[in-house]
């Protein structure tokens, strides 16, 4: 090697190596932050019974709410859904199915099950300055006075929430993704923190954890009581711990503070006039979700509101997760990306105090540690082989390093499964704690790498401005009762 | 370096032993939850047993020994088993024998469980009293109102339970705290005897405005029907606050009875409600439907042809209410000069 190069090479690598321990020194300790915050919080409330929903449940003045449920290539699943969401309990609500230009059946057995007949007249805007595609047809069940169906042209997910939410009816709304699976008293455990909320403390949205079904038997369109069961599948298994993790952890550590940037889009219920007043959901991109809630957040630092928005931990709400790869893939590319548009798109809140601690605090998390971070791991692998080849790495010191990495990775994990058991109590049987314990064990040494690959794939993909429509999804039938849809209409 | 690698291995020593010692909690506290369940399931299945001394208890006979609470595991199954009774199926003479067992078997645990500093005994336990009626603890309540432990979710809780045991200090809270959760006016309104709510209604104006709104709305779903009560509503036709119109045109609508007065009153002023936000336009059109007078049906025919669709189809309902609607719908389908109005009589004309 040239000799003047060396030694530069030398300190670009000493400098690069400072600074990724003192990343890592600080993603360690956020980390434990996060976790400490929701080990308190699920602590406090370990135990609390369900009858603390009585109230809620028997009020006549808990607010009435619309489900908006996006559907698109649905014809297996999409009449147990709407059949589960009509025997949900709560007092007053409506379920608003919308029909997403599907190409398959997704209209016909909507309209046959439930004997709609259509609605002429309804002018179908709520104020909501976000253009919407063309609606074809309104119905409303003859069966059901609290069920109607829209069918519209294909616009994507985004899209479809935007026409609902036009014609919605309630002051708050449901989103739902029409594979969701809710528990019966889910819609009362999302109001709860409303319904109780004081004057001057407005909640804004509210979201709960969301569980994975795969494994579990769905009777009569609920996960039944005592019928959660951990998947034999390695890769859910493996989700499992990082649902775990992100909801119980993540999610619950940065609602008590609200820094919440993100209401799972499989369930999350949203105050109707704030999301018209942020302009809605955004069309033409991936992270809908969590661009709403940023696009909140902001419009709550703007007008200088107390508003909130909260996350509470019982799971109510149970989806399927990929079982193989090449879907998983898919769908960690497809987030990594929506991350990356969310955060691009409202860059000018990172670390700005105007926006308080969501500027200074939410924000910088995102975008230093949950979207850079794949980069700067492989930044660090990087560092250790070139390093290990220009023999500057103690490797018995960076072998031991490594371990001690892993078994703070997997006491995380295991300690995400502790805060379930606190809080959820949903795995029951003792094997399954068990694989749990060993997978988080094994996630180091290919679940994690695997992530960070795709991941970094995803961030590339999106730096080269790919965009993406509806989620691509592959069921396997029996545990939802869907088969797999038909491959998204571009538009 | 050597001792970097050291306090390195020694982290991870440490690490490691916390890893498996989790494991092991986790999986004593699985083992043994899954003991204590399945020990509380049988007892409790026995209890659910048609002949069991639980069930001849609840149909009237005495308590016997059998069904003593001697360990905590009885007493929290005989607290799902009742607070499951009381939620589905219970019979007011089970309600109050439930009530009677729980003050006398579980007022002194009760009590003791109040003074836990975890939160969420201490909230279980209020939930409980709540459900099971423990008016004898009346007392450990406003004692417990007083401690600086007491949450605010206790506090709501309590104040519940306060207004459903009719306390004098109900009135206090009701007029003193303008910043309590909305629906907890409500809850505590809701149980109140009708004289204390009488009261309101005589001094309605005197009564705070952050209160008023949410005394209509009580007395509405109470389906109180007094004299002073249809005045107040109707006086409140000409209220400032349209929150208050409102309000008042939804409790006439359930009322059922408008005097003659207020209805010409109504009719005169007509063309002003015509020009309020859609919210009073639909609960106006409701009342129409409601009340059922001749003079309101060519009002009715101008709003099935509103803006809004909600006060269209509200209309639609009202009219198919008189004598001859479905009919004059029919009618309205093919003869009407508006278009959505036509349309609107078209869809409700079809049977449910």
């Amino acid at each position: 090697m040239n000799g003047s190069l060396q030694p530069l090479i030398y300190q670009l690598i000493f400098w690069l190596t400072q600074l990724l321990i003192i990343y890592v020194v600080v993603v360690t300790a956020f980390y434990f932050v996060l976790f400490v915050i929701a080990a308190r919080q699920l602590r406090k409330e370990s135990g609390l019974q369900l009858i603390q929903y009585e109230d809620v449940l028997h009020s006549t003045f808990t607010p009435p709410l619309s489900i908006l449920v996006p559907a698109y290539n649905e014809e297996t699943g999409i009449v147990a859904s709407t059949r589960s969401l009509l025997s949900i309990h709560y007092q007053e609500f409506e379920v608003i199915v919308i029909n997403d230009g599907s190409t398959d059946l997704t209209k016909d057995v909507m309209i046959r099950e439930f004997a709609m007949v259509e609605m002429k007249g309804k002018v179908q805007w709520s104020g909501l300055q976000q253009p919407t595609q063309a609606i074809k047809g309104i119905y409303r069940s003859f069966r059901h006075p609290n069920l109607f169906f829209i069918d519209k042209e294909n616009g994507g997910k985004s899209d479809a929430l935007n026409v609902g939410i036009n014609f919605s009816k309630y002051p708050y709304f449901v989103s739902l993704d029409g594979d969701s699976v809710l528990d019966r008293d889910a819609l009362i455990k999302v109001m709860k923190p409303i319904v109780e909320a004081r004057p001057g403390e407005e909640i804004i949205a509210t979201g709960g954890s969301v569980g994975i079904a795969n494994g579990s038997q769905i009777q009569s369109g609920h996960l039944a009581s005592g019928a959660v069961a951990l998947s034999r599948n390695r890769i859910v298994v493996m989700q499992v711990i990082e649902y775990l993790r992100a909801f119980l952890m993540g999610r619950m550590g940065l609602s008590k503070y609200n820094l919440l940037l993100i209401v799972s889009g499989a369930f999350g219920v949203f105050k109707k006039s704030w999301v018209i007043e942020a302009g809605g959901y955004e069309v033409n991109t991936v992270g809908e979700d969590m661009e709403l809630v940023v696009r909140l957040h902001r419009l709550v630092k703007e007008k200088k509101s107390k508003a909130r928005i909260v996350y509470i931990s019982d799971p109510v709400c149970w989806t399927e997760v990929p079982e193989n790869l090449q879907v998983l893939h898919r769908q960690r590319t497809r987030w990594h990306r929506g991350l990356f548009e969310s955060l691009w798109k409202h860059k000018k809140m990172f670390l700005n105090p105007r926006y308080g601690g969501i500027g200074l605090i939410s924000i910088p998390y995102f975008v230093l540690i949950e979207l850079l971070g794949p980069v700067v791991e492989l930044l660090g692998y990087l560092c250790i082989l070139v390093g290990y080849f220009l023999d500057v790495v103690n490797v018995q010191y960076a072998v031991i390093l490594s371990i001690v990495m892993l078994l703070y990775g997997s006491l995380l994990s295991m300690g995400a499964v502790l805060l379930e058991e606190w809080g959820l109590h949903k795995y029951s049987r003792l094997s399954d704690m068990s694989r749990l314990f060993l997978f988080a064990l094994s996630e180091a040494f290919w679940y994690r790498p695997m992530m960070t690959l795709w991941r970094f794939e995803g961030f590339v993909q999106a730096l080269s401005g790919r965009r993406a429509g509806w989620g691509e999804m592959t069921r396997k039938s029996g545990i939802m009762g869907m088969k797999p849809p038909n491959p998204p209409v571009a538009k | 370096m050597i001792g970097k690698t050291l306090y390195t291995l020694l982290a991870g020593i440490v690490l490691f032993v916390l890893l498996v010692s989790l494991y092991v909690v986790l999986l004593v506290r699985k083992l043994r939850g899954k003991a204590y369940a399945v020990r509380r399931d049988r007892w409790m299945n026995d209890m659910n047993r048609p002949d069991s001394s639980l069930s001849r208890f609840l149909a009237g006979e005495e308590e016997d020994e059998c069904l003593l609470p001697l360990q905590p595991m009885h007493v929290e199954a005989l607290e799902d088993i009742f607070s499951n009774r009381l939620k589905l199926f219970s019979s007011a003479k089970e309600t109050e024998k439930i009530a009677l067992f729980a003050g006398k078997h579980f007022s002194d645990l009760y009590r003791e469980r109040l003074r836990k500093s975890r939160w969420s005994k201490r909230m279980n336990t209020l939930l409980y009293m709540e459900m099971f009626r423990m008016t004898n603890m009346k007392n450990d309540l406003l004692a417990h109102l007083a401690r600086p432990v007491c949450t605010l979710q206790e506090r709501y809780t309590i104040y519940r339970m306060l207004s459903v045991f009719h306390d004098a200090i109900v009135h206090d809270v009701l007029l003193e705290n303008p910043a309590l959760p909305p629906s907890l006016y409500r809850q505590m309104l809701y149980p109140l005897p009708l004289a204390q709510l009488e009261s309101y209604i005589r001094g309605f104006d005197q009564t705070p405005a952050w209160l008023q709104p949410h005394v209509l709305d009580v007395l509405r779903v109470r389906n109180e029907r007094t004299a002073e009560l249809l005045e107040l509503l109707e006086r409140l036709l000409a209220a400032d606050a349209a929150e208050l119109r409102i309000r008042a045109l939804k409790g006439l609508a359930a009322f059922g009875d408008m005097s003659q007065d207020s209805v010409n009153l109504l009719l005169a002023n007509m063309n002003v409600w015509q020009k309020r936000d859609w919210p009073e336009r639909l609960m106006l059109v409701r009342l129409m439907g409601s009340i059922r007078e001749a003079e309101f049906l060519p009002y009715l025919d101008y709003f099935i042809g509103d803006g809004a669709y909600l006060v269209r189809s509200e209309a639609a309902t009202s009219i198919a209410k008189y004598q001859g609607g479905r009919e004059y719908l029919n009618w309205l389908s093919l003869h009407h000069t508006d278009r959505f109005a036509r349309e609107m009589a078209e869809e409700r004309r079809r049977p449910h």
